[in-house]
């Protein structure tokens, strides 16, 4: 039968915010891959982009070539070839960490900050996002004009100063809102590391999960978790349009 | 100051410039005219190297540009040029536009290059709009701040593509009266144009492209008179026909 | 490192290798080496000719190769050893460059120094491919190991899996596909209250993860599915829903693009013949609107297809549970098998985006649909 008789679903919600110190540092885990890896994937992604508009034959179809392959196969796929990596090459690491830790309100929260997972993970998620984020840039790059660029090699700018003070401005402006999804978005990616033991928000999932004392039905964890996700992603995107409407230029 | 020597150049398949030759000198002011796809914008780019050609030389002031050593930055810096679609950098403002090359190719700091660049504005009748964007502005007052900014830069020589092709009828007027004065005052240029009014008041030496080949060359009065060939006969037909020139003419040379 | 990546057995065949592999690889890179100079040189317009290049090369050949043997014997195998190598090389580099070339010092050492930097990566993957190939020629059973192993990981996620896969993919594609119309033919045409839900549902599964999803609806919904005997395809079920309604907010996304993007004199016209909205929607716009679709449409396919990956960890046997199960069995083999199913998504996802993707637009363009 479909109704079984459950526990009071606000009860339960109260338990799962009762782990609200697991959710923090799992909240702050998250943040931290997604702003990491954003920043990789911004300026990999610029760069791609202009090398494959601007490379000459041989490097704008390296960057071609790149993005195809990274947008051709599963995220899942390229962190589980990415995380065996190292050991394949020989590389071996002990466990290594870097953590640091705050009190808060009695509880004392330990996050860490990079090993040898999150490093992957990071790498990983920073790599594909450059992909995804080179396609939006190429279309703005395109969009900008090759007038933009005729004119300024014709006062004697270089290619690289063309590109610097004439297309880049232009096309960064014009990419806001397609790169504004990218940037939302990119948050719900990070929950993949999970699977290499990385701790953040999903994980902490099976941890209050599989807590020993405390029973809670795992879809309400679930569906708190889902849901912090989207409130974060929410404001993010909120965020960026207002950003993107205080920043406008007349005509771009 | 500036010679062409045989320039050929093609694009894909079709030959698009075939063996044209002239000199241009101090001060004077070259129209190039004829019908579309004769090469008349590939001629201008070949000139300031941005299509360079396949075959031929061109010198500006005795230094060879097609070869090796040349830095064509430095080169393109003493070649201005006005685009038919205006090509205003979008995201600057029009000071900006006029200062952008002074700062960033000849190292002006950011005083100098202002005040250079309102004086050029002015010069152009446009330092009311310095901060408007390109895009609050009309085409024929876009296309004065690209000649403010190829002007800025003081350069031997400035190319004029097609400046008026692309404005609409009523704002044609404003646009040529700049380039008039800026032919008076002694600025070396290089005009592919229709406007044949312009011509007729201030152009040292015509040239009719056709198919890729210089067919005459002559001063106004030589061709307003007695053209030699056919096609260049049936080409002004069409122009007076299809521009109305009389009026401008008598509206320019009043103008004067 | 050639030598280090292929275990031989006999020393005296591994020895003859190794020879054969760095003559014929010091001939390529020697080769690769002039062609690139001669390329550079004549990209910055300095004396392009092959004569030139080939000159420089032959005597920082002569140059280098006595003080490198010399450097070995002295300091043996080592990083002080590369590093002085390293310099010396390019000092020579610099000198000879600049005799020849005619240039001065600064413009000799960023010549010198951007050839390594080009030469560098492609010497790598050369050497590499060369000495795999030469290996190869005196192993070849070696190699048809590799290749057998490659074809039975490949086979194996194939043969097994793909079906699942293709499943998931396909019905979580089609039920997003009758959401995503409905949810954008609300927004287009549904008066507020059916905008404000369509764009509410929009956001809510466009912002939790997949993964997520996928969790809360295959550990919450099984019992949605009672009439499923099999309890593992109960799981399947549900993770086809779990894909079905993300992919259905964001290919309201794309239906409502294209359905803003076909011309409005289009539906103007319909009316204006008497047909009635519904009429005019199903012979005028949707036909176009439709086609629009196409380009990203094919990518919303990629993606989905590439989102079933996540199912593995639920328990659906897909592609990805195969090659990971062969992974965990075979440690050695484990980029192996990624890299064969990395690939194996390539296949499935790169053809179809490329063919129905911007060459679609230009199509379209060029009939004159679309484009308002």
């Amino acid at each position: 039968m479909i109704f079984q008789a459950r526990p009071n679903p606000i009860e339960e919600f109260l338990k799962v915010l009762g782990f609200w110190d697991h959710l923090l540092s799992g909240f702050i885990t998250m943040i931290w891959l997604y702003g990491l890896a954003l920043v990789i994937g911004f300026f990999l992604g610029l760069f791609l982009a202009i090398l494959r508009q601007y490379g000459g034959q041989i490097f704008s179809r390296v960057a071609t070539g790149y993005i195809e392959i990274i947008r051709g196969t599963p995220l899942l796929a390229q962190l589980l070839l990415l995380f065996y990596l190292p050991t394949s090459l020989g590389i071996v690491s002990t466990g290594w960490e870097l953590e640091f830790n705050l009190i808060l309100l009695g509880k004392d929260i330990t996050i860490t900050l990079f090993n040898q997972a999150i490093l992957i993970g990071i790498i990983t998620l920073g790599l594909n996002s450059a992909a995804y984020q080179a396609e939006y840039f190429r279309g703005a790059i395109l969009s900008v004009g090759e007038g933009q660029i005729a004119a300024a090699e014709s006062i004697g700018m270089s290619r690289l100063g063309g590109i610097y003070y004439v297309v880049l401005p232009q096309a960064l402006r014009r990419v806001i809102p397609s790169w504004s999804n990218e940037a939302a978005y990119l948050p719900k990616y990070t929950v993949v590391v999970y699977f290499i033991g990385v701790k953040e928000l999903f994980r902490e999932a099976f941890y209050i999960m599989t807590h020993p004392y405390i029973s809670i039905n795992p879809i309400t964890i679930y569906i708190v978790i889902a849901l912090i996700f989207l409130v974060m992603i929410s404001l993010i995107s909120k965020g960026l349009d207002i950003l993107h409407k205080r920043t406008g230029i007349p005509g771009l | 100051m500036l010679e062409l020597n045989n320039i050929w150049k093609s694009y894909e398949d079709l030959q698009v410039l075939k063996g044209i030759s002239f000199k241009v000198f101090e001060r004077e002011v070259k129209v190039i005219f004829g019908p579309s796809g004769s090469g008349k914008s590939t001629l201008l780019r070949c000139i300031n190297m941005l299509n360079p050609p396949d075959k031929g030389e061109i010198f500006l002031r005795g230094k060879n540009l097609n070869a090796p050593e040349t830095n064509l930055n430095a080169i393109r810096a003493r070649i201005g040029m006005v685009f038919q679609h205006f090509n205003l950098f979008a995201h600057l403002k029009a000071l900006d536009n006029v200062s952008l090359g002074l700062r960033r190719v000849k190292g002006f700091s950011k005083e100098e290059a202002r005040t250079k660049a309102l004086e050029t504005l002015d010069r152009v009748k446009m330092t009311k709009w310095a901060d408007h964007y390109p895009a609050q502005l009309s085409g024929g007052q876009q296309q004065r701040v690209g000649i403010a900014r190829a002007l800025a830069m003081e350069p031997d020589v400035i190319l004029f593509d097609e400046p008026t092709s692309a404005l609409d009828p009523e704002l044609i007027g404003d646009v040529l009266q700049v380039m008039l004065d800026i032919a008076k005052s002694g600025t070396t240029m290089i005009v592919v144009t229709h406007e044949m009014g312009f011509a007729r008041a201030v152009a040292s030496e015509m040239i009719f492209l056709g198919e890729g080949i210089l067919i005459e060359r002559g001063t106004p009065q030589h061709f307003f008179t007695s053209p030699k060939s056919e096609r260049v006969k049936k080409f002004l037909e069409q122009l007076d026909i299809l521009y109305g020139g009389h009026d401008r003419l008598m509206k320019l040379s009043n103008g004067e | 490192m050639i030598t280090m990546l292929f275990q031989v057995e006999s020393e005296f065949a591994g020895l003859i290798i190794g020879i054969v592999i760095t003559i014929t690889v010091s001939i390529i890179i020697f080769i690769t080496g002039i062609y690139t100079m001669k390329w550079y040189a004549k990209k910055k317009r300095w004396d392009g000719s092959i004569k030139t290049a080939v000159i420089v090369n032959i005597i920082l050949l002569i140059l280098n190769i006595p003080i490198n043997i010399l450097l070995y014997f002295i300091f043996g195998d080592n990083i002080i050893t590369n590093v002085i190598s390293l310099v010396i090389n390019i000092t020579f580099g610099i000198m000879v460059v600049m005799k020849l070339y005619k240039k001065k010092f600064w413009d000799s050492f960023l010549f010198n120094i951007v050839i390594q930097l080009i030469l560098f990566p492609i010497i790598l993957i050369l050497s590499f491919i060369i000495g795999y190939i030469i290996f190869l020629i005196f192993f070849p059973d070696l190699a048809f190991n590799t290749i057998i192993i490659i074809w039975d990981i490949f086979s194996l996620i194939i043969i097994k899996g793909l079906a699942i896969t293709l499943l998931l993919t396909v019905v979580g594609l089609l039920g997003g596909f009758i959401l995503g119309l409905s949810l954008a033919l609300m927004r287009v045409y549904g008066g507020k209250e059916l905008n404000w839900f369509a764009s509410g549902y929009e956001k809510l599964f466009r912002g939790i993860p997949i993964l997520i999803l996928i969790f809360i609806f295959a550990f919450g919904m099984p019992d949605l599915f009672w009439y499923i005997s099999h309890p593992l395809n109960r799981v399947l079920a549900s993770v086809i829903l779990a894909l079905a309604l993300r992919s259905g907010a964001y290919q309201s996304q794309i239906f409502r693009g294209a359905i803003l993007s076909v011309n409005l004199g289009q539906m103007e016209a319909a009316r204006a013949l008497g047909m009635s909205r519904i009429r005019a929607l199903r012979h005028v716009l949707l036909p176009q609107a439709l086609r629009l679709a196409v380009p990203g449409w094919s990518n919303e396919y990629a993606v989905v297809i590439k989102d079933t990956s996540f199912a593995f960890e639920v328990g659906v046997i897909e592609m990805t549970k195969w090659a990971y199960r062969y992974g965990t069995n075979y440690p050695e083999l484990w980029i192996l098998s990624m890299g064969v199913l990395a690939i194996t998504y390539f296949l499935f996802t790169f053809p179809v985006t490329k063919l129905f993707g911007e060459r679609q637009i230009k199509k379209l363009k060029e009939l004159g649909i679309g484009g308002s």
